[in-house]
């Protein structure tokens, strides 16, 4: 099929919309993309508290076990003091002594109880700690002991508690225990620090990853907002395109949605439809697209409504009219198509209309004219017949005389007194007469031909139409009655004529008032002045009605039927060429049944008259 | 003489050639140049024994005549050879065109009359 200007249009739209569509999908991406960047941005920071924390609790734990290890030796040391204190009472008996003693029992006192909290979470620690506060409580015994043996009594009582090697035992002890809870701490330090390693690549790791992914999503999100906004421009472009090209639309182009509301209309079809855009936009389309059928004037289905229901190209039937809103009505031709998404539904439709008056001028004129030449050869072969059948008459009549005289011959007395006799010279002058007759007739035709072709060459010298009538009427003697045929020419009318032809218009005129005369008086008057003769025949026969008197002038016309009376109907048509090429005029006056009189005024100077005629 | 053949015909020349041949052959002949004519002839007058028409004529035609024969009973019977330029007589006991074909148009005519 054609694509016509209506489907392209409507091809259009559809690619437009798809194109929208595709702009529409790109939206779906951007959201993913700033849905991903939070999603990054909110596991980097869960992740990098995370990682904090580890960091965080490792540092600690490094501390505490420096902590734990400080308050360990402090203990020992404060044990060595406590010793040192009763070392020297010993050896001299002064109190001053003891003030170390005395310093380091209660220092260790509260070094034992600040250990024990720092490590209340480690029950290994807990037990040893239990067996260095027990092995305390043994050694500060024995301090407690020796000091109390030189007080109470001397040197050597105070020495021999020392001797007993108790405090030394201990002490070893205490210094075993704080060394293996040092150790324990130690290698609780060792795994700390690789856990605070651990954790700190792994904060960097996944910072670095973050951040990576990070740049990723940013950029993917980059080149897909650059997309969106390319689509979107695009999309913008396009619907300017659009808009631009549905304005240039030579066509009427209306839009509408999905329930047939207008919402576009060019400018077209604001000029067709008498409504602007802003006024039809919204309003139903049957609003402001009104059609009819041209020849009933019932409203015609508009388009728009099949082709929503249904989904097809609607094409309107012909012979619509649209009604503007102003009055003025405009034949037209029209398609409408829905308005489809690639995934089928309907947003809308499309009515694309155009203004077919001079198309339908067009058809008209080339209707009328095949009207005329089909008249035309209708004419023609209706001519065709009747020339036929008219030539048949003085045929037959020719050939009848022709038989007759044959037929003397054959009875033998076709003799010089047979060819002497009356009967044999009326049959010769008679079959001469029709030979006249049939010479006249293709005369006619010949002269049809001639007019047509604009060549009517006149002699033209000074004729007295007197003489023509008296000439011709006498000729005609033998077709009318008796005493039917008077002439009232009282004197000559002279003026500048061509001869045979005035003789050609007084014949047919008076032929023909013999042929519907009815056998009736016919006269012949003729009178004149000196710029003009005035020729009138008057007959009483048949008449001819006021409606068929214009007709009569015509060519291949006559007043009456061809079956009653014969003829080419030429002879008037004729007479009138003639009559005007001499620059003179034929008129008729006549009623049906009572008569006709036809009237020729010829000017006398002729043809010079109708040249002076012409060219005014 | 009692007029065995009724020619009508409005071409005088074909009428007066045709008249003057059947006489010529022995027939009694009178000639009549329409229907009008013809009509007031078989009125007045004894029926001839043959009527030869032209059909196409001004004012009363042949198609005119033979009807009105056809409604006669005293005529009705009379047969009619129609002789015509166009046209046919579909109920004549003979049809022929012009240009005549005079032979012929003898043996039909001597069908129905012999010469007085």
């Amino acid at each position: 099929m054609e694509l016509r200007p209506a489907d392209s249009a409507v091809a259009s739209a559809r690619d437009a919309s798809s194109r929208f569509q595709e702009a529409r999908v790109v939206t779906p991406a951007l959201a993913f993309g700033f849905i991903a960047i939070v999603l990054v941005l909110v596991v980097g920071v869960v992740v990098a508290l995370a990682n904090v924390g580890t960091v965080y609790r490792a540092a600690g734990a490094v501390a505490h076990t420096s902590a734990v290890k400080t308050q360990l030796q402090a203990l020992l040391a404060s044990l060595i003091d406590a010793e040192t204190g009763e070392r020297g009472y010993i050896i001299t008996g002064n109190d001053s002594y003891l003030e170390p003693y005395t310093r380091g029992v209660a220092a260790a006192a509260t070094e034992l109880g600040r250990v024990r909290q720092l490590t209340a979470d480690n029950p290994e620690q807990q037990i040893d700690l239990d067996r260095v506060a027990a092995e305390t409580r043994v050694k500060l015994d024995e301090l407690a002991k020796a000091i109390q043996a030189r007080r109470e009594k001397d040197f050597e009582a105070g020495q021999a508690v020392v001797l007993t090697n108790v405090g030394k035992r201990t002490m070893d002890g205490i210094r075993a225990v704080v060394a293996r809870m040092e150790a324990r701490e130690d290698a609780l330090l060792a795994s700390r620090t690789v856990a605070a390693d651990r954790a700190y690549n792994t904060a960097r790791w996944t910072a670095l990853t973050i951040g990576a992914v990070g740049l990723v999503v940013v950029a993917a999100l980059f080149v897909v907002t650059r997309k969106v906004g390319t689509e979107r421009k695009a999309a913008v472009n396009l619907a300017e395109q659009l808009r631009v090209t549905l304005s240039s639309i030579g066509d009427g182009v209306i839009a509408t949605d999905a329930v047939g509301r207008v919402t576009q209309m060019n400018l077209v079809a604001e000029r067709l439809t008498g409504w602007t855009e802003g006024e039809a936009r919204g309003r139903r389309l049957e609003e402001i697209f009104v059609i009819v059928n041209e020849g009933t004037r019932q409203p015609v289905e508009n388009p728009i409504k099949r082709a929503l229901s249904e989904r097809v190209i609607v094409g309107l039937a012909n012979h619509t009219v649209l009604i503007a809103r102003n009055g003025p009505e405009v034949p037209i031709d029209d398609s409408a198509a829905p308005i489809q998404t690639p995934d089928g539904s309907v947003q809308g439709a499309v009515l694309v209309f155009r203004d077919v008056t001079a198309r339908r001028r067009t058809e008209r004129e080339r209707s009328n004219l095949i009207a005329e030449l089909q008249a035309a050869v209708h004419t023609r072969d209706e001519f065709l017949s009747i020339a036929a059948h008219e030539l048949r008459n003085p045929v037959n009549a020719v050939q009848l005389q022709l038989v007759g005289i044959l037929r003397a011959f054959q009875r033998g007395s076709g003799g010089a007194e047979e060819m002497g006799s009356q009967s044999f010279r009326d049959r010769v002058s008679q079959a001469n007469a029709q030979v006249g007759r049939l010479t006249r007739l293709l005369d006619n035709l010949l002269d049809v031909s001639r007019i047509r072709g604009g060549s009517i060459a006149l002699e033209l010298e000074d004729v007295d139409l007197k003489d023509v009538v008296e000439n011709i009427t006498s000729q005609f003697l033998a077709e009318a009655r008796p005493g039917q045929v008077t002439v009232n020419a009282p004197q000559p009318a002279v003026g500048r004529w061509d001869r045979l032809r005035l003789e050609q218009v007084v014949s047919n005129v008076l032929s023909n008032a013999i042929k519907y005369g009815e056998g009736r008086p016919i006269l012949i008057s003729l009178d004149h002045d000196a710029h003009a003769a005035r020729l009138s025949v008057q007959d009483h026969g048949i008449g001819i009605a006021p409606e068929q008197q214009e007709r009569l002038f015509a060519r291949f016309e006559r007043g009456v039927s061809q079956r009653q009376y014969g003829g080419f109907g030429l002879g008037l048509w004729i007479t009138r060429q003639l009559v005007e090429a001499m620059g003179g005029e034929i008129t008729v006056a006549s009623r049906a049944g009572q008569g006709a009189t036809f009237s020729i005024v010829l000017p006398t100077s002729g043809a010079a008259a109708a040249e002076r005629g012409k060219s005014t | 003489m009692k007029t065995q053949i009724l020619v009508v015909d409005d071409d005088a020349g074909s009428r007066n050639a045709l008249t003057t041949l059947l006489r010529d052959e022995g027939f009694t002949v009178i000639g009549l140049p329409g229907g009008r004519e013809a009509m007031e002839y078989l009125r007045e007058s004894p029926p001839p024994k043959l009527l030869v028409l032209d059909l196409m004529m001004p004012d009363v035609d042949g198609w005119d005549l033979r009807h009105a024969q056809k409604q006669d009973p005293r005529l009705a019977a009379i047969p009619v050879i129609a002789v015509s330029a166009a046209g046919k007589l579909p109920d004549a006991d003979a049809q022929f065109r012009k240009p005549l074909d005079y032979e012929q148009f003898l043996v039909a005519v001597r069908r129905y009359v012999k010469p007085a």
